[in-house]
């Protein structure tokens, strides 16, 4: 629930400021009345078409049952923790500009095909997070039927409550709380959460691979990957709120598997190289 | 990382293709509508082994330990398995997240 309403909430505070923008931007043309009319189109047909994606990948995961089900979630939450590293990035490269880059791009397309460019400018940039957001429930919606479908479905609720109210608060006092504050912390926190994908890949893709080892015969030393190493549940278990929710965001297992111990510094190791290497060159 | 993760995928096909099948330790189960059939079984303490579940019943099933982080939904009429780490002596709980108000399943670990 944590990671949906998480989610959706930063998907939709980047989503509404591009909204804000082109919105903003169109303000100041002539005509601008048919104009945000485009704009709205815009923004229906890119939602439509993450609703359309979400839709296929239910299909596809029904389609997969068994095996290979576990196999399509384990890809599709190995791809949402890599697009978690390229938001990040994106945003850490484009953030500042980002204003200025959507007015000129807005600008070029309204001069080559009027309103259908502002349509298609709006369609994609919706498109993008909207997919963005579909992918990332995916992985948590796959399993979740009964009680957990629900909580999964009132934290996207609430995700998109928070992202507009957020987006407001920002567009209003944004000489008191910036932009870049807002999202330098949710980028430690979706880095965060892309870790905690990272380790759910590897949950669910474990006994798949165990038994891959055990049919090819492999070496004993190479299943003591993915046996546990420590016991802390004692101190903190995941299955309690408090350690569930930590797990959802952090990662966190109190009987973590060697690969899981191994996996997650190296990932963030590689999240700040990356991240203090793209500072440095904006410098 | 993703590169990393599919080549030892890859690797780990390829070994599986060319080596001699010598499987895990297997337990079959079925759960029909909540009932698990047999309620309980009793493995070795200390080896990995794998659970095949099979869902008979009518509607889905979710095979599920939380603290053993095994969580399996079965559509109905769907196969699938689980592996089971090696496991200190004791008993573990196991139950069908669809149907609460039942048993369960055990496994006796000796």
């Amino acid at each position: 629930m944590w990671q949906a309403l998480f989610i959706v909430w930063r998907e939709s505070v980047e989503a509404l400021l591009v909204i804000g923008i082109l919105y903003a931007w169109i303000n100041h043309q002539a005509n601008s009345g048919h104009t945000k009319k485009m704009l709205w189109i815009g923004t229906a047909l890119g939602i439509l078409f993450a609703c359309a994606l979400a839709v296929g990948f239910t299909l596809a995961g029904e389609w997969f049952s068994g095996t290979g089900g576990d196999w399509f979630q384990v890809i599709m939450m190995a791809v949402a923790s890599i697009l978690i590293f390229q938001m990040v990035i994106w945003m850490q490269k484009n953030g500042r500009a980002m204003k200025k880059n959507l007015e000129t791009e807005a600008a070029q397309s309204f001069a080559q095909r009027g309103g259908i460019g502002i349509l298609l400018l709006a369609m994609l940039a919706i498109a993008r997070e909207g997919s963005e957001i579909v992918i990332f429930l995916y992985s948590n919606f796959a399993a979740a039927q009964g009680t957990a479908f629900w909580l999964l479905t009132l934290g996207s609720i609430a995700g998109f409550i928070l992202g507009y109210a957020t987006f407001m608060l920002l567009q209003l006092t944004s000489h008191i709380i910036s932009w870049r504050v807002f999202f330098n912390v949710s980028a430690v926190i979706l880095l965060l959460l892309g870790g905690a994908l990272l380790m759910s890949a590897l949950d669910k893709s474990s006994g798949l691979i165990i038994d891959m080892l055990a049919n090819a015969d492999a070496p004993e030393w190479s299943y003591t990957f993915f046996d546990p190493v420590w016991d802390s549940s004692f101190i903190l278990s995941d299955t309690t709120t408090m350690g569930s929710f930590i797990a959802s965001i952090t990662g966190y297992r109190a009987q973590p598997m060697l690969l899981g111990i191994i996996l997650i510094p190296l990932y963030w190791i590689i999240a700040i190289i990356w991240t203090q290497y793209n500072n440095r060159i904006k410098q | 990382m993703l590169t990393r993760k599919f080549l030892t995928l890859i690797a780990l096909l390829f070994i599986t293709v060319t080596a001699i099948a010598a499987p895990l330790p297997t337990y079959e189960i079925t759960i029909k509508d909540g009932v698990f059939s047999p309620s309980s079984i009793e493995v070795p303490a200390k080896q990995r082994f794998k659970i095949i579940i099979k869902n008979i019943g009518s509607g889905p099933a979710e095979f599920e330990n939380l603290s053993m982080r095994v969580e399996k939904v079965l559509a109905a009429g769907v196969s699938s398995f689980v592996v089971i780490h090696p496991l200190k002596p004791g008993s573990y709980h196991f139950i069908d997240e669809f149907h609460l108000d039942m048993a369960g399943f055990t496994i006796n670990v000796k």
